[in-house]
């Protein structure tokens, strides 16, 4: 072996190696984007930008017939082109198979699509309200355009003090008042939340 | 003197504000109402079942502008109008105002907005009859959100979840 041909061994094998590593490196990421790839996505995952201390769901059974029937008239909330939806009786109904008139009461599973939409509005701010106790309330949207306080087409819907907007507040506090939501949502209550029909009242 | 920046300037004006005098949503719901069926005079009767307010809300073409307005059926989901309902109309002002308009030969109602602008939500009762035959009465349970043109949510047929069938008196046939 000459001194070129053993220089030239000296000076390959490290590149070599070098070459054999980056090629090993490559293999190893693509195996694991290939795990990863092919592992199972959790289908119940959500991303949930109002976390733990939201407002109550439960306690928004309540609070949902009044929305219903002070904001969701297919003219207004109940219309499937607004932002703001809300379902039930009087509106948009969830199931293809309802009408806005049957079934007479706003169903468990509209209860849960207009929480959706109620806290989707405005995510962070009714998460600080809620987690405050309901202090700042006006902060939200909800209440500023259903008090009329803000530019709103349909106007005043809740005035401060009222059943309505008694059962938003308390809700939003944590501590859902049941006579003032019932009221405001002309709930003739008969085995709650079921049969939550709605009556007619003003 | 002017130069052509000015006269481009202008332009640009003019056609700005003629852009803002047309709103091809409203002219596209205007156009989908179709002509005037022939044999109907456009006035009190024409157009019944259609959404008045879509011409007689404020933006023409029609005149005048509409409060409330809308077409009265005999029985829910099937096509005969029906005169003589009275339809008793409340606003939601401080002190309620009570409006009451009668449907005419073509089941047409309305109300023009000079003699009544309602505060909405506006809660709706009807009644039709009396006197020599039996009198019968109704109530729509949800209020008229901030619509008074009937045909906007009164609409189509009876099966599907997002409008109501057109404006009805009775459920089922009646004498």
């Amino acid at each position: 072996m000459t001194m070129r041909e053993e220089h030239r061994t000296s000076r390959s094998a490290p590149r070599t190696w070098r070459i054999l590593a980056t090629v090993a490196l490559m293999l190893s990421g693509c195996g694991m984007g290939w795990l990863v790839a092919c592992s199972t996505p959790d289908s119940d995952a959500r991303v949930d930008p109002v976390g733990p201390t939201g407002p109550d769901r439960a306690s928004f059974d309540y609070v949902a017939p009044v929305l219903a029937r002070r904001c969701g008239s297919i003219d207004c909330h109940g219309s499937r082109f607004r932002n703001l939806r809300i379902y039930g009786f009087g509106g948009t109904r969830l199931d293809p198979t309802h009408r806005p008139d049957l079934p007479e009461f706003v169903t468990p599973a509209e209860i849960n699509a207009t929480y959706e939409s109620v806290i989707g509005l405005e995510p962070e701010i009714i998460r600080a309200v809620a987690s405050a106790g309901g202090a700042g309330a006006e902060r939200l949207s909800l209440v500023r355009k259903g008090r009329g306080d803000e530019d709103h087409k349909g106007d005043r819907r809740i005035t401060p003090g009222d059943d309505s907007d008694i059962c938003i507040l308390s809700w939003l506090a944590g501590n859902v008042r049941k006579d003032e939501c019932n009221k405001a949502g002309c709930l003739i209550d008969a085995g709650f939340p079921d049969a939550t029909k709605i009556g007619s009242c003003r | 003197m002017r130069t052509p920046r000015f006269r481009s300037v202008i332009l640009l004006l003019a056609a700005t504000g003629s852009a803002s005098c047309f709103d091809p949503v409203h002219d596209d719901q205007v156009t989908a109402l179709g002509p005037e069926v022939a044999g109907v005079p456009e006035g009190p009767t024409h157009r019944p079942g259609q959404p008045c307010r879509t011409c007689h809300g404020g933006d023409g073409p029609g005149s005048p502008e509409w409060s409330i307005a809308g077409t009265m059926y005999r029985v829910r989901n099937e096509p005969g109008t029906l005169e003589g309902v009275r339809v008793i109309l409340t606003d939601s002002s401080a002190n309620p105002v009570e409006h009451i308009v009668t449907s005419n030969s073509a089941g047409n109602f309305y109300i023009p907005m000079d003699d009544w602008s309602p505060t909405f939500p506006v809660f709706v009762r009807l009644e039709y009859g009396g006197g020599a035959t039996k009198m019968r009465s109704t109530e729509m349970l949800s209020p008229i959100g901030r619509n008074g043109g009937c045909g906007f949510c009164h609409y189509g047929a009876d099966n599907e979840p997002g409008h109501m069938p057109p404006v009805f008196l009775a459920m089922t046939p009646f004498e």
